[in-house]
């Protein structure tokens, strides 16, 4: 990367992070004044969106010499094969033209994802086929999530200690005005232990929509965003974020029962389960004052009536070094701008 | 229905695929969050789809899903108060207007990012195994530098320098591969 063009990729990232003003936006439109400069900037952003695949490529082609004949000799032109209407295909890999030709002959839309599979093509009846965004919730309402421990109902933010806030410690809000604080790594009531984890969770009722079954099934994808007040000890800070699909959960008046920890090796089953489940995480900067995202994806067996949603910041150090009783507090870890989306689709195996 | 509908569809499907890397780069430049641009990209092709659904003939594809594209950012963006005053609101135009440019170049060349990812795939290859497990580590798991330095055991001016040369010499291969072509 050249100099401009990192200088241009910074002004971006704080332009971004909502941490530029007009000035500095002005000085760099006018450094792209030449067609030198113009050219510069396009190549450079094509090749940052094009690495992670080459890189990818270049360890398959390391690890499986025979890929080598999987490989992107097809134009992708060429590889998207005249299909009929009606079916839907998935393609997550979709710049290797092998792959691509394969099921492209099957195929009547594409999922596209260069870093998830959280796109969905449908070429013909598309309306039927859209994305339907299931929870959107940025914590605008001024609520704080109830710190009983996991809800055992649908439809609101409980867990641990945590709270709806304005900007605050010189994090501003993702979007909107307010964020979640996680403040503390217990709730009201935990049995004694040492805690060293924020969670919070969230049940969604699925009823009502369209999950699929038989020859049809459907994807989650969840995105959350996590931010940190600067710290010194670089990955101190973890975030996690899981989602589960149950067939049931234990519903009001069933406060008490720590019906996930039951879920765990060596314990007795759960009659709640989760017949599936995704878990992504992440360290968290620790001295680069931006939101991170983290986002999963998951094919929601069918028969799954709810998913829970559950979000986490860890205290590494604090897990190392544990207390005999008592909770870690936070310093200041934030999420924000959490979606849930429903990506209907068919042949998604 | 239209009965042409569905071959309609699919050639605005093959051009999209085609251009694929173009509009990300494009977005992605923009946003620079990939979560947020994928969510764009998957916005611009339902607008194309529905767009062609109702009969609408599109001239450039390139350039009409581009200013999709870059509605859908300016709206994300004045949605998270990045442009609030009318002075940020304009300065914002020029800048996309700019950018824009930039990208205008590439439309009548329908090969412009085929060839030069496929020169990228090469030169990566060529790359010894540290400067790709950097680059992997920036690129493909997005780690900020300071944790890639303490990863690998290294400063982050250390880290954050070889970052930047390994990613100059990709460019100058690529120029060079490309080059190779031309005079072959």
């Amino acid at each position: 990367m050249n100099t401009d063009a990192e200088k241009l990729a910074d002004v971006l990232e704080r332009w971004n992070a909502g941490a530029l003003g007009a000035d500095e936006l002005e000085q760099i439109t006018r450094s792209l004044e030449s067609p030198d400069a113009r050219k510069a900037l396009l190549d450079d952003w094509l090749l940052e969106r094009a690495l992670p695949e080459s890189l990818s490529k270049a360890a398959i082609r390391q690890s499986h010499p025979l890929a080598q004949s999987l490989e992107t000799a097809t134009p992708l032109a060429e590889a998207a094969t005249p299909v009929e209407a009606g079916n839907v295909v998935r393609v997550s890999l979709w710049r290797r033209s092998g792959l691509l030709r394969t099921l492209g002959t099957a195929a009547a839309g594409l999922v596209l994802g260069v870093f998830s599979a959280s796109l969905v093509f449908g070429k013909a009846g598309l309306a039927q086929r859209k994305v339907v965004r299931i929870l959107e919730d940025g914590f605008e309402s001024g609520q704080s999530p109830e710190s009983r421990g996991v809800p055992r109902s649908p439809g609101f933010w409980g867990g641990d200690y945590a709270q709806s806030v304005a900007a605050e410690g010189g994090v501003q809000p993702r979007t909107g005005q307010r964020m979640l604080k996680i403040c503390r790594a217990d709730y009201e009531g935990k049995p004694a232990q040492f805690s060293w984890s924020g969670d919070i969770y969230r049940i969604i009722d699925l009823q009502g929509q369209d999950v699929g079954g038989g020859d049809w099934e459907t994807m989650v994808t969840v995105s959350v965003n996590y931010r940190s007040v600067p710290f010194k000890e670089p990955g101190r800070y973890i975030a996690d974020m899981q989602v589960h699909a149950l067939e049931s959960v234990p519903g009001p008046g069933m406060e008490g029962i720590p019906w996930i920890q039951l879920n765990k090796p060596g314990a007795p089953p759960s009659p709640h389960a989760p017949t599936a489940s995704a878990r992504r995480s992440m360290r968290l900067d620790a001295a680069v004052n931006r939101w991170q995202p983290l986002r999963v994806e998951m094919r929601i067996p069918p028969g799954t009536r709810y998913l829970l949603l559950s979000l986490h910041v860890t205290d590494s150090k604090a897990g190392r070094e544990p207390l005999e009783t008592g909770a870690v507090e936070f310093p200041g870890q934030f999420v924000d701008d959490v979606q849930v989306s429903l990506v209907p689709g068919a042949a998604l195996r | 229905m239209n009965p042409a509908l569905p071959q309609l569809l699919n050639d605005a499907a093959t051009r999209f695929i085609r251009d694929r890397h173009l509009l990300g780069a494009f977005v992605g430049g923009l946003l620079r969050d990939a979560h947020t641009a994928e969510d764009v990209l998957q916005e611009v092709w339902l607008c194309l789809a529905a767009e062609i659904e109702k009969g609408t003939a599109i001239e450039n594809q390139s350039a009409w899903c581009r200013g999709v594209a870059r509605n859908l950012i300016r709206r994300h963006w004045v949605k998270s108060q990045r442009a609030r005053t009318t002075r940020e609101l304009e300065c914002l135009e020029a800048f996309l207007d700019r950018i824009d440019r930039c990208f205008q170049s590439a439309d009548a060349d329908s090969e412009y990012a085929t060839a030069r990812i496929a020169a990228l795939d090469q030169c990566v290859e060529a790359l010894p195994e540290r400067s790709r497990r950097l680059l992997a580590l920036k690129y493909t798991r997005g780690e900020a530098v300071e944790n890639i330095a303490s990863e690998v055991g290294q400063s982050f001016e250390a880290v954050k320098k070889a970052l930047l040369r390994i990613r100059a010499g990709l460019q100058d291969c690529v120029r060079q591969r490309l080059a190779k072509e031309e005079w072959v």
